[in-house]
């Protein structure tokens, strides 16, 4: 893959490459663009429009595999496939072991930055480096969408993130080779996506229930202005947390029965993969059972069956959460419930009744769902791209920033000077001296919370104003706090005696410094060459594995009875040639072998075809005729051999 | 650097917002600060330096500003230009966020004349006697309900209840006070603004709305307890 290094030329309008928009999910994410008649479109991959946010690593350490592929690898090798970067970006070691429990990898704190590490295979990543394998994935099939490099993107973050949280975030853009033009809220662009087409007036609330966040905007719309009014949310609450409770109920019941999965990784994430699919049945059943495979604890297959009511009391108390916020939201723009005139629902977690029900509750009246919730933000983002770039639309976002920001004053206590709601970019310029003669610097230490004590506010950074050397108390530096349109601080500073301004380094507590960051893009420049090959040899075996499993699936079925044995041994040997092929690890003779396999096949995928639509006429649900496999992937008709 | 004072002679276009770099840049491009480092907010608006502000006029220039200046109107022009609109739009968002609150406007008034000194308020008598029943009905409720009395407890709370009505309909007596304090000194703010200096009406208007706030400041940390003891 190539690796382009932002901007060197940034012209205008004659520019040939793409800008996307990117909603990099927990769990999921997705990119977008817009295209020529305006209108904001998914771009969808072989596997469909989501790339789970899951990197899966080779023995070596090496990048094995992102989205659907690594997914598939959790059960198999949960020690070195990563998911849920999402929750520890902008994080210290600690927090993110408290936040993610058991680990199947260890987490570690480097010397010199209190940025998390983790430990894959003997190679340590920080988040956004893990994030970025994520961002590469989207923008490489973006790249073969549009037949046209990808420089630029808008990414989305949720709105209660912190600023390490989005200065995490808009470095894991840079080291992808992405020019990050600007970090959105998430709950702002679904607003964006939704405003396209609805009222041009009027208030609308955004409830987002994501993978590992809760958000709720309270957004004024005026004209293609859309104003937000203020935002709340919770960085610890999503979907994740209900899969985390079915599993822990799961593991509860297994080990009354006997059955103890604990320091099981791979059961454990069997347990977990059960729980989402359970959870996922519920939203339109009222029963859901799920066959859950517990070798080599426990011979035979047991069937979990949860029924909706029991597990609507189950997460009952998690949806009561995020109505918290919905309130506070509500209060602090100053509005009734019933003022709201829109209510706009995001995230795959407002799929399940309960939710839809408690937010009909609380705000009176249904909330929208014409837009897909996976989908939403990131078509909001591909709009707020376009607007950027193109000029071609009055419409403006204009965000808040989630949190107040306070510097430390005696005694441990926060002083706040921006407070949180506030519109960005937003500034505030506070007046220093110093205490002690001939002091050449005043120490800043700059938090963000709603808390008084610092011990309870989040640290950002710790600042180092210069002063010329003077009697104390004679200095005066103004120092100027911006929160830029992407919620992300820059501090400047004056010297009032002289008038002269100095930008002052913002040295993060949680996160990496510039120095750090260029670093790593040097690296992955360095890596650009083998990482290309390497992508085109994880390309060609993806879709030389989905053959394969598809000529399988095939040969299983009736088809298997029309073809003569030697056809049989013939399809058999490619097979087999296909497999030699990929452990050469390189993409051209996994290609050559599969253009072989795919001819091999011709026949099988006539023959598979025909007896598919005769089943149809008897059985209108072709699909399924289709797929006699074993393999409930399989029904999904785009894994069939060939067929067209 | 500019100092901006409460007198400065300013008669603000509304919305103009071409006029916005010479009045709120000073000759090198900075943001011109008054001597606590405030801006100057009315003036970042273009508006009239009075506290009698129409909202909805107010909005309208927020807005046409906002249209015009905000960062994402300039990311096709490189990151200076970027960088200069994130200065401008935070200074009108700043603007913006302080002046649509009649009370904020108030404070942040008298901040700029540097006459937000934190001078203790002293309630008067009447105000007194009302705190001194408001504590006891809080300990008798307290203690009711330590002692599982319920019906005590319920009592207590309706005693509370009153005593917090009473504080509120001062808290709108104070209300109506600070409008009247505002209206005398927009009046000596035309005065000075014609004679081209301070005048003593604005002093004495100045010290005015200092005392009004104090008050309205003293009544809102007691709601602020109330409603904190209302939710135990």
């Amino acid at each position: 893959m190539r690796i382009h290094i932002a901007a060197s030329n940034p012209g205008p309008k004659t520019d040939t490459r793409a800008t996307v928009g990117i909603d990099l999910g927990t769990t999921n994410s997705l990119v977008a663009f817009v295209d020529e008649a305006g209108r904001p479109q998914i771009i969808s991959g072989p596997d469909g429009p989501l790339v789970p946010s899951v990197i899966a690593f080779g023995q070596d350490g090496e990048l094995d595999c992102v989205g659907c592929p690594a997914n598939a690898r959790l059960c198999e090798h949960p020690d070195r496939t990563i998911y849920s970067v999402k929750r520890m970006m902008g994080r210290g070691a600690e927090e993110v072991v408290a936040e993610l429990g058991m680990l199947p990898y260890s987490v570690h704190r480097s010397a010199g930055s209190s940025a998390v590490r983790i430990e894959v295979c003997g190679r340590r990543f920080t988040p956004p480096e893990l994030s970025a394998f994520v961002l590469r994935e989207l923008k490489q099939r973006a790249e073969v969408a549009l037949g046209k490099p990808v420089a630029r993107a808008v990414i989305t973050v949720p709105a209660y993130f912190n600023d390490a949280q989005r200065q995490a975030t808009k470095d894991a853009g840079r080291l992808a080779g992405l020019e990050v033009l600007r970090i959105v809220n998430e709950p702002t662009a679904a607003a964006l996506a939704y405003g396209l087409d609805k009222r041009p007036q009027g208030r609308i609330a955004v409830y987002d229930f994501g993978g590992g966040t809760f958000d709720v905007s309270i957004l004024q719309l005026h004209a293609g202005l859309t104003e937000v009014l203020s935002t709340g949310g919770d960085t610890h609450l999503g979907g994740d947390d209900i899969d985390q409770l079915l599993v822990q109920t799961m593991a509860g019941e297994l080990a009354a029965a006997g059955i103890d999965v604990r320091g099981h990784l791979d059961l454990v994430q069997r347990l977990r993969q059960a729980a989402i699919e359970l959870k996922i049945a519920l939203s339109t059943q009222e029963h859901a059972t799920y066959p859950l495979d517990l070798a080599p604890l426990h011979q035979g297959k047991l069937d979990f069956t949860v029924d909706r009511p029991t597990f609507e009391a189950l997460i009952a108390p998690i949806v009561e959460r995020t109505l918290v916020p919905c309130r506070q939201a509500l209060k602090d723009a100053g509005l009734q419930a019933g003022d709201i005139d829109e209510v706009v629902m995001v995230g795959g977690s407002t799929r399940i009744p309960l939710v839809r029900q408690r937010v009909q509750e609380l705000f009176g009246r249904a909330p929208h769902v014409e837009i897909d919730p996976d989908q939403v933000v990131a078509l909001g983002a591909a709009l707020q791209a376009d607007i950027m770039t193109t000029g071609r639309r009055d419409m403006l976002l204009l965000d808040v920033t989630p949190l107040s920001l306070g510097i430390e004053t005696v005694g441990g206590v926060v002083s706040k000077i921006i407070q949180r709601n506030s519109a960005i970019p937003a500034s505030a310029t506070e007046e220093f001296t110093t205490s002690v003669d001939n002091q050449t610097g005043v120490v800043l230490h700059v938090l963000q919370g709603e808390r008084e004590l610092v011990t309870d506010c989040r640290s950002l950074a710790r600042l180092l104003i210069p002063v010329a050397p003077m009697p104390a108390g004679l200095p005066r530096v103004a120092v100027t706090f911006l929160i830029d349109a992407n919620g992300i601080l820059h501090v400047t500073g004056r010297d009032i005696r002289s008038g002269t301004e100095k930008t002052i380094e913002v040295k993060p507590s949680y996160g990496l410094c510039d120095e750090e960051v260029v670093r790593m893009l040097t690296e992955a420049f360095d890596h650009a060459e083998t990482d290309i090959a390497r992508r085109q040899f994880i390309d060609a075996r993806s879709e030389a594995q989905q053959v394969i499993h598809a000529t399988e699936v095939a040969l299983a079925t009736s088809a298997r009875t029309l073809i003569d044995d030697d056809e049989l041994d013939d399809i058999k040997g490619e097979i087999a040639s296909v497999h030699a092929a990929i452990a050469t690890e390189h993409a051209e003779p996994v290609r050559a072998a599969l253009a072989r396999l795919n001819q091999a096949t011709l026949h099988l995928a006539e023959v598979a075809l025909a007896g598919a639509l005769q089943d149809a006429v008897q059985n209108p649900r072709i699909e399924e005729a289709l797929s006699h496999g074993p393999d409930p992937a399989a029904s999904k008709p785009h894994h069939g051999p060939r067929l067209s | 650097m500019t100092v901006l004072h409460d007198t400065a002679l300013q008669h603000g276009t509304p919305g103009a917002s071409a006029l916005l770099r010479p009045w709120v840049l000073d000759e090198h491009g900075q943001i011109a600060l008054d001597r606590s480092g405030t801006p100057d907010h009315f003036a970042v608006l273009g508006l009239p330096r009075r506290l009698g502000l129409d909202a909805q006029h107010l909005d309208i220039t927020f807005r046409s500003l906002v249209r015009e200046l905000h960062p994402d109107r300039f990311a096709r022009q490189g990151a200076a230009a970027v960088a200069q609109a994130q200065r401008h739009t935070s200074l009108v968002n700043d603007a913006y966020r302080t002046l649509r609150h009649f009370e904020k406007r108030v404070a942040y008034v008298l901040e700029f004349a540097g006459d937000l000194q934190e001078e203790r308020f002293h309630p008067p008598a009447e105000l007194l006697t009302q705190v001194f029943d408001l504590n006891e009905a809080i300990e008798a409720m307290q203690e009711a309900r330590g002692e599982g009395d319920a019906d005590g407890a319920g009592r207590a709370a309706q005693d509370l209840r009153h005593a917090a009505a009473a504080i509120r309909d001062l808290r709108a007596e104070v209300t109506a006070q600070m409008h009247a304090a505002a209206a005398r000194w927009d009046a000596a703010q035309d005065a000075a603004e014609r004679a081209g200096q301070e005048v003593p009406a604005l002093v004495h208007a100045r010290t005015e709305l200092r005392s009004v706030l104090g008050h309205a400041r003293y009544l809102d940390n007691l709601l602020t307890r109330l409603d904190h003891c209302a939710t135990l």
